[in-house]
């Protein structure tokens, strides 16, 4: 379950999906997707995009979803639109962190994600810039890197 | 048989494990050349892509051909023009900063050499130079990263395999560890301030630490290991070396940046960068013009880097690339069509330069390939092979050039042996 690592397409449209992104009609968000390797419809070869996770995955990569990640939850992604109050609206930090696991996640967080999340969000005041930070860091983070 | 100390010592249980249990052991025996005393990890190779077919003719002028000048009343480069390297051949007049390497040796040029495939399209082309498997469109990795893959001597660092531009490029996707990096100073996580980018690198550290397993688990710590080593190199503060003088643009900043990465000792062993802007089917230029631009940028650029590494160009070695050369006679446009054989151009402390290597199939009709190009006489891939084995220490040809039998009597001898 969850074995496979999400292409660059299926990481993009997953975020945004998850957090109601509203895409606009320019081709930004599709220039998002080939920063992140996977030039839509430029494939070289003619047997279609793999499937295998070593295609995908590598340092510089992995970066770079970190970086797309961040920038969708505070709403600098360009080419959507993002209103996280329809996801999840600011409170406390369990409260964001059990919200976000089960609408995110499917409630798969896994225990180590959870702490590290208590403690990076511990030190916030702001409740948006909290939601923003977490939303980030789940979205970029491993688990939500698989399929 | 040249397994050497240092395999035990840098990676003891990996080395006993490929002794019983990998295949490439036998190839690797069959085909042990280690002429170098030098420790081969010191050893560094930078590979240039010129995408779009440079036109080998005008870079690495026949002028003593009188067929040449024959075939290319617009746009050939006048002799008075031509830098004279052996009497027959000539440089450009715009990569006139190249001429001091080629004085003392450590330039050398090899004409008429290609790709055995007939393709003139430059999407196939640039795939099977990169994947180092002409007419083999399924081969998913590159030469380079399967170097990375067979050469187990050399330690993994996150910066052993590095390309400079935005994605990674065919010649380095495979298994083995390696990076893009489009701008070495935002390499890593992006925030306004240096103190909220330390917080969100070590909250995403910590992340991939404790929850990610498999390949998101190497490659993150990979990535963080990189950032970190960036961290202290400090991008920002770099002060080329010697007045070196890099040209504005992508290609001068991807050598400048490589430059930087072998001075800061990382661990590069394997360096990429590409350049575009050799398609030149309309108004191509002689002396000036449109590819004599090209010309310049580049001949700056390497000048530019070889006085940037002073020194440490005795370990390195830059080879430039092209998916394949272009027409011997000029078009109705005063330009150049898709052609077959090119020139490449391979500098650096290791090379036998000062000499136009390759055999010479000679411009005449009847000599080219189809009648109109000129013809393959090196397939690329010995030219490759003799740099990784000669330059690089490398040993398992056969898994980085799978069904081709590299032959050292066809090297074309561009590195000492």
């Amino acid at each position: 379950m969850r074995a496979k690592v999400k292409t660059p397409l299926e990481f993009v449209v997953s975020a945004a999906r998850a957090v109601a992104a509203e895409p606009d009609t320019s081709s930004r968000l599709a220039q998002v997707v080939a920063r992140l390797g996977e030039p839509l419809y430029l494939h070289v070869a003619p047997d279609g995009y793999p499937e295998r996770e070593a295609a995908w995955v590598n340092s510089g990569a992995l970066l770079d979803r970190m970086n797309a990640a961040v920038a969708l939850a505070a709403g600098k992604l360009p080419g959507v639109t993002v209103v996280l109050d329809s996801i999840v609206s600011a409170g406390d930090a369990d409260q964001l962190i059990g919200v976000l696991n089960e609408k995110i996640l499917g409630g798969t967080m896994s225990e180590n994600t959870k702490q590290v999340l208590r403690r990076q969000l511990a030190g916030i005041s702001d409740p948006m810039q909290a939601r923003a930070l977490a939303l980030g860091l789940m979205i970029g983070g491993p688990e939500f890197q698989r399929q | 048989m040249t397994i050497s100390r240092r395999v035990f010592v840098k990676s003891g249980g990996l080395a006993l494990f490929s002794f019983g249990l990998d295949p490439l052991f036998l190839a690797r025996a069959a085909f042990a050349v280690r002429p170098s005393a030098r420790p081969p990890d010191r050893r560094i190779l930078v590979c240039l892509f010129q995408r779009g077919a440079v036109d080998g003719l005008n870079m690495i002028v026949p002028h003593g051909d009188p067929i040449y000048y024959r075939e290319r009343p617009r746009i050939a480069v006048p002799e008075k023009d031509v830098l004279d390297l052996d009497g027959y051949f000539g440089l450009h007049p715009r990569l006139a900063v190249l001429k001091p390497l080629w004085d003392s040796k450590t330039l050398a040029a090899v004409h008429a050499i290609g790709s055995p495939d007939a393709t003139r399209s430059h999407f196939d082309a640039q795939d099977y130079l990169e994947s180092g498997t002409p007419g083999v469109k399924a081969t998913p990795d590159g030469w380079l990263n399967r170097y990375c893959q067979h050469d187990r001597e050399h330690q993994d660092t996150p910066f052993r395999a590095v390309a400079f531009g935005p994605q990674l490029p065919r010649i380095l996707a495979g298994t083995a560890p390696s990076l893009a990096i489009d701008d070495l100073q935002a390499f890593g996580l992006r925030a306004p301030q240096p103190a909220a980018r330390d917080r969100l690198t070590r909250a995403f550290e910590e992340l991939y630490a404790g929850s990610a397993t498999g390949l998101l688990s190497t490659s993150s710590r990979e990535a963080f290991a990189a950032v970190q080593m960036l961290k202290r190199l400090d991008p920002g503060q770099y002060r080329p070396a010697n007045g070196a003088d890099y040209p504005g643009g992508r290609l001068g900043k991807a050598l400048l940046e490589i430059a930087q990465l072998i001075k800061a000792d990382v661990g590069l062993q394997v360096a990429f960068a590409d350049v575009t802007g050799w398609d030149t089917h309309v108004n191509q230029g002689a002396t000036e013009g449109q590819l004599a631009g090209r010309l310049g940028e580049l001949g700056q650029a390497l000048a530019a880097f070889t006085r940037d590494l002073g020194d440490g160009m005795r370990d390195i070695v830059v080879l430039t690339m092209s998916e394949f050369g272009r027409t011997v006679r000029e078009n109705g446009s005063s330009g150049t069509d898709h052609g077959h054989a090119t020139a490449m151009l391979v500098l650096g402390g290791p090379v036998q330069g000062g000499r136009v290597l390759g055999n010479w199939p000679g411009l005449d009709p009847a000599q080219r390939f189809e009648g109109r190009d000129v013809a393959v006489t090196t397939d690329f891939r010995d030219l490759f092979a003799e740099i990784l084995v000669r330059h690089l220490g490398a040993t398992a040809l056969s898994a980085v050039f799978p069904g081709f039998t590299p032959d050292p009597a066809r090297f074309p001898g561009a590195i000492s042996a």
